[in-house]
């Protein structure tokens, strides 16, 4: 399992001095909190929430992240789902983020009256005001924090990823995140929002495709289909083909009546299986054939899916076509400078396709580099954490006093500088 | 509480040290829980986006517009490249053989597969 939650209590606290930002990468997949200028967060895990009922005391109590499943036979799990705070990529939820944030800062090791650190936090691109203000009052009023600063991910990634030079001053971020999927143009290292597009399309409907179509194609599995486990499957095999069509003729070469590759899975007893024969070996597995590509595919074709929108490739093009201005050159350095970042630009394949479809679209013969981040997954808290060490951060920082005092527009117009 | 639940920690304490307001202040038990927040259809109407200028990014203008390329058609079944389209279920499949299976498909499975393209009909 490539990703790993980290909710080991902390026990450092007390040796930070005061002046240390806090980093947080609020996504809607993880919740990762650190402290700046390291090198990986210090806590990681899922950013849902459950209210179960103690079946024994039957007080409701609350259970933050992911946990394992054999705990929970304790807890009457059946009124309560796991909620996120998030509604699409911007937080609405700020009772659920409450509780997010508590059990950050309880296993960052947060002791004392106050979080005294300056907090520098993420969140979507053109986060709507009330979301912004909602979220510096949480951290004011009940956290104490002296002062907030709010980034893109996605920015800090490339930043990152710049500094290292993976990538170059002008370039475009392309961000498959978990609900959204982003494509950031980057001008003289700062990022162009207005050349910027979001598609609502990213991994969470690919492992929702995933599901539904398995538990279509095997009725009696379906309880056994839980969203983790079909999310372990997607980050398994699941892979992006170089063209959807070739792939599916290769299924059919291989054998006219169609029968695709098999990946045993073995899972244990199912409840609805049919019961008028001798269950067999042959009942408890299932075959993962030509849904091993077509579920990426919703990614390049939200089609697919009943969104009606541009797919990753198609999104680049869009997005260098709302640049204010029309630049030849300017174009020419964007394409040869695209970065993947983000969980669900992992799968093999995904370079040489979004290549191969940028490529489509661009006029002949301009320079196309496509390459993926160092760590799509952390690079953005780590970007997030060179920059709150950084000296100049506290410029970007707005205090309780700047919340009161300006208001809801000095708020709307609040505007990260990602040049150190 | 269980030990082994008490151990591993699983339950988040209802007091905090570092928290100013706790949260069983804020939220006094009783009330309904389900606090009216606002979603994010809600959120966005109440930004009152047309007061500012169009071209300035906003959280709704940086939306993707619809794909330009041709749509790809692939059988709701198997996932192929499919060219017919069965009227009596509006699915999309690739050969016979899918199509008989699909004639055979109870009515609740059809409309799951409609619905994973978005186009099943809802009767609200």
């Amino acid at each position: 399992m490539p990703f790993i939650s980290q909710i080991q209590r902390q026990s450092d606290y007390a040796y930070f001095p005061s002046e240390t930002p806090i980093v947080i990468d609020n996504g809607a997949s993880y919740f990762r909190i650190g402290w700046a200028g390291e090198n990986d967060p210090r806590v990681i895990f899922r950013n849902i929430v459950q209210r179960p009922r103690h079946k024994a005391t039957g007080e409701t109590v609350t259970i933050v992240g992911d946990h394992d499943p054999a705990l929970l036979r304790y807890f009457d799990c059946t009124r309560s789902g796991p909620r996120s705070a998030f509604d699409n990529n911007v937080v609405y939820q700020f009772e659920i983020m409450e509780y997010i944030l508590d059990f950050g800062f309880d296993r960052l090791g947060a002791n004392g009256s106050q979080i005294d650190h300056p907090v520098l936090i993420t969140e979507c691109v053109c986060n709507p005001v009330h979301s912004r203000s909602k979220m510096s009052e949480l951290l004011f009023e009940t956290y104490g924090v002296p002062s907030v600063a709010f980034g893109v991910d996605a920015a800090f990634s490339y930043k990152y990823n710049q500094r290292h030079g993976i990538c170059y001053e002008d370039g475009l971020a392309i961000c498959p995140g978990f609900n959204t999927t982003h494509v950031i143009p980057f001008i003289a290292g700062e990022p162009v929002y207005k050349g910027c597009t979001r598609t609502n399309i990213g991994g969470y409907h690919v492992t929702d495709y995933l599901k539904q179509l398995l538990s279509l194609k095997y009725p009696h599995h379906m309880a056994r289909f839980t969203w983790e486990k079909v999310e372990d499957l997607k980050m398994e095999h699941c892979y992006i083909a170089p063209t959807y069509a070739s792939e599916t003729r290769l299924f059919q070469e291989i054998d006219p009546t169609f029968v695709p590759k098999s990946e045993a899975e073995a899972s244990q007893q199912g409840s609805e299986v049919p019961k008028s024969r001798p269950l067999t070996q042959e009942d408890f597995k299932i075959v993962l054939g030509i849904e091993r590509f077509r579920c990426p595919e919703v990614l390049f074709n939200p089609n697919l899916v009943g969104i009606g929108q541009a797919g990753v490739d198609e999104m680049a093009g869009v997005s260098i076509r709302r640049l204010p201005e029309k630049d030849e050159e300017l174009e020419k350095r964007l394409t040869s400078s695209i970065l993947m970042t983000g969980g669900s630009c992992l799968y093999p394949g995904m370079c040489e396709r979004l290549e191969a479809g940028i490529r489509m679209i661009r006029p002949c013969g301009t320079p196309i580099k496509v390459v993926r981040a160092l760590d799509p997954i952390l690079d953005a808290w780590r970007g997030a954490s060179a920059y709150a060490a950084a000296v100049q951060s506290p410029q970007q920082t707005f205090t309780r006093m700047d919340y009161f005092e300006k208001g809801e527009d000095w708020i709307r117009g609040y505007k990260f500088r990602y040049n150190l | 509480m269980e030990s082994e639940v008490v151990e591993a920690e699983l339950v988040l304490p209802t007091h905090l040290s570092f928290k100013k307001v706790q949260m069983y202040e804020k939220y006094p038990k009783g009330q309904s829980r389900g606090r009216h927040w606002k979603h994010l259809k809600q959120i966005l109407q109440a930004e009152n986006l047309q007061n500012y200028p169009p071209d300035e990014p906003n959280y709704v203008n940086i939306e993707s517009p619809p794909s330009m390329h041709p749509s790809m058609k692939i059988c709701d079944i198997t996932g192929l490249e499919a060219p017919y389209h069965d009227p009596r279920t509006n699915l999309r499949y690739a050969n016979t053989e899918v199509f008989k299976q699909i004639r055979a498909l109870p009515n609740e499975y059809v409309q799951r597969y409609l619905a994973l393209r978005n186009a099943a009909v809802v009767l609200k």
